[in-house]
């Protein structure tokens, strides 16, 4: 193994609990040090969690005043500690779990505001996409990104949320559906996009089993536009191209 | 930044831009950590004040810089046009790209990644077209896999690559600390005669480190020390930078750090 590898295998071992349970011996961390690395692991995965979560739930934060409540904190709750045990950095799972416990513990506003359960579920699909550095196993056709996911929201997120940042009132002429793809790119870039309903359904569509074709019957689109909407939806990372092909 | 003078700044802190801008002569430059938002009113006015140095992510020089890392390096520094730009001796995702601590992590010092880094960092330097200038990252645990220790391979790489050093003490200070050397001692091992800038910076008990670490806070009295003396044997030394980029920073953290720091190194 060269040393670029072995950094490889440091940096897996550090972001994976699993891993510092049985560690591989090619580190040869014993002792003192492996003691070290494993609250070293530890540091890095509270703080990883930490940081996403104060970036995707900064709407609710302006409210905390209100709710009492700030998504962050979970991570110095006591139930955050199994969870720092047990965590993959990057993993849509160790994502999943985190977004969980923030969204029970900022379950205080739900009888504040009428939109709450909607932000918070915007906040959530947000954070999935900053915390998930996963990516699809190898296929033969197009699929869904890990941390890709489509959301219809009772309330029109995209005009709510900077009147939320400003401390502005939302009142009901927000009160309308709205379909919100969320994705990130293998760059990092997260993307809110809002979706019309022949873009969901190829979204929909695109499960790594159909071929472009089949992608387009099942979506109830055209050849042509089945291909368009795919395409962009790679552009935006909400869709793996098929192994040999350009990534998005 | 005037040639031959010492700047005295600090990272730019959006949260506190106004405070920043009112802050008449207190701060030489700012370090841009990450670029401007699209709705950072205050940043065109920042942009006009201050001299701006690149100290963004631009890559981890253990890997070649793929094109489009480039642009961006290439894009952000010619907006900021700053003397320099600054990376990190950092390895911190795995080459699938699936994996990331996404947190600075230093490379194992071995021949191998000496090579790799001097090779990335002249593309990245060409690319540029500024001085690159490499920042020094502590480690809280030791493999054995290491061939030299850090200060021989900054040393080599400085002296391979022609860059300049951007020394961090508190980075220093915490290696020395968890080594259980004298932080004097351990920091003269170093290539000062390399140094172009100096990071200062706080520290802070991390519970789950079960000791000290970097933290927004304003530097200690004896970081400021070991950096002044740090500073009286770097002859190629442009700025002093304290080293504070968080939503958590106020304006009163800021300022007070950026006052404590002048005087410590007799800038008025």
């Amino acid at each position: 193994m060269n040393d670029r590898a072995l950094q490889d295998e440091l940096i897996r071992y550090l972001s994976d609990a699993k891993l510092r349970r049985a560690p591989p011996r090619s580190l040869r961390l014993t002792g003192d040090e492996a003691e070290k690395a494993n609250k070293f692991a530890r540091f890095l995965a509270r703080r990883y969690y930490r940081d996403r979560l104060i970036r995707s739930f900064r709407y609710s934060r302006v409210l905390s005043g209100r709710t009492g409540r700030r998504a962050e904190e979970v991570c110095d709750l006591p139930e955050c500690e199994a969870f720092l045990n047990d965590c993959v950095l990057g993993s849509l799972a160790s994502a999943r779990r985190a977004g969980e416990m923030a969204v029970a513990h900022l379950a205080t506003g739900q009888g504040l505001y009428p939109w709450w359960n909607d932000l918070i579920a915007y906040e959530s699909a947000h954070f999935l996409q900053t915390a998930t550095t996963e990516r699809a196993q190898p296929g033969a056709h197009h699929r869904p990104s890990p941390s890709a996911t489509c959301i219809h929201f009772e309330w029109a997120l995209p005009e709510m949320l900077p009147r939320l940042r400003k401390g502005e009132p939302v009142g009901e002429e927000s009160h309308r559906g709205v379909t919100l793809l969320f994705s990130r790119t293998h760059m990092g870039k997260v993307y809110v996009v809002e979706l019309d309903e022949s873009t969901a359904a190829v979204f929909r569509a695109t499960d790594g089993a159909r071929t472009l074709k089949q992608i387009a019957e099942a979506g109830g689109a055209t050849g042509p536009q089945a291909e368009a909407a795919v395409s962009n939806l790679a552009q935006i990372g909400a869709v793996e191209p098929p192994d040999g092909s350009p990534r998005g | 930044m005037s040639a031959g003078r010492l700047s005295v700044g600090t990272f730019y802190n959006p949260q506190v831009a106004e405070a920043i801008l009112a802050s008449s002569d207190l701060i030489g430059h700012l370090a841009m950590a990450d670029p401007p938002a699209a709705d950072d009113a205050a940043f065109p006015r920042v942009r006009e004040k201050f001299p701006l140095l690149l100290h963004d992510y631009l890559g981890q020089l253990s890997d070649p810089m793929s094109e489009e890392a480039l642009a961006r390096a290439r894009r952000l520094q010619e907006m900021y046009q700053g003397p320099w730009v600054a990376e990190h001796f950092q390895c911190l995702h795995t080459q699938d790209g699936g994996r990331t601590l996404d947190y600075v992590f230093p490379p194992l010092y071995t021949e191998d990644f000496l090579a790799r880094y001097v090779a990335n960092a002249r593309i990245l330097r060409q690319a540029v077209g500024a001085e690159l200038v490499m920042e020094n990252i502590p480690g809280f645990f030791s493999v054995e896999h290491a061939q030299m220790e850090e200060s021989e391979w900054l040393r080599r790489f400085f002296e391979e690559s022609g860059c300049g050093f951007l020394i961090d003490i508190p980075h220093l200070w915490l290696a020395a600390h968890y080594a259980g050397r004298d932080a004097r001692e351990y920091i003269g091992e170093f290539p000062l005669d390399k140094v172009v800038e100096i990071h200062v910076g706080g520290v802070e008990e991390d519970p789950d480190l079960g000791g000290p670490w970097v933290a927004p806070q304003a530097p200690t009295p004896e970081i400021l020390d070991l950096a002044v003396w740090a500073a009286a044997r770097a002859p190629k030394l442009r700025a002093v930078t304290v080293d504070m980029f968080s939503p958590s920073v106020t304006a009163d953290l800021l300022l007070g750090s950026m006052r404590a720091t002048r005087a410590a190194f007799g800038v008025s």
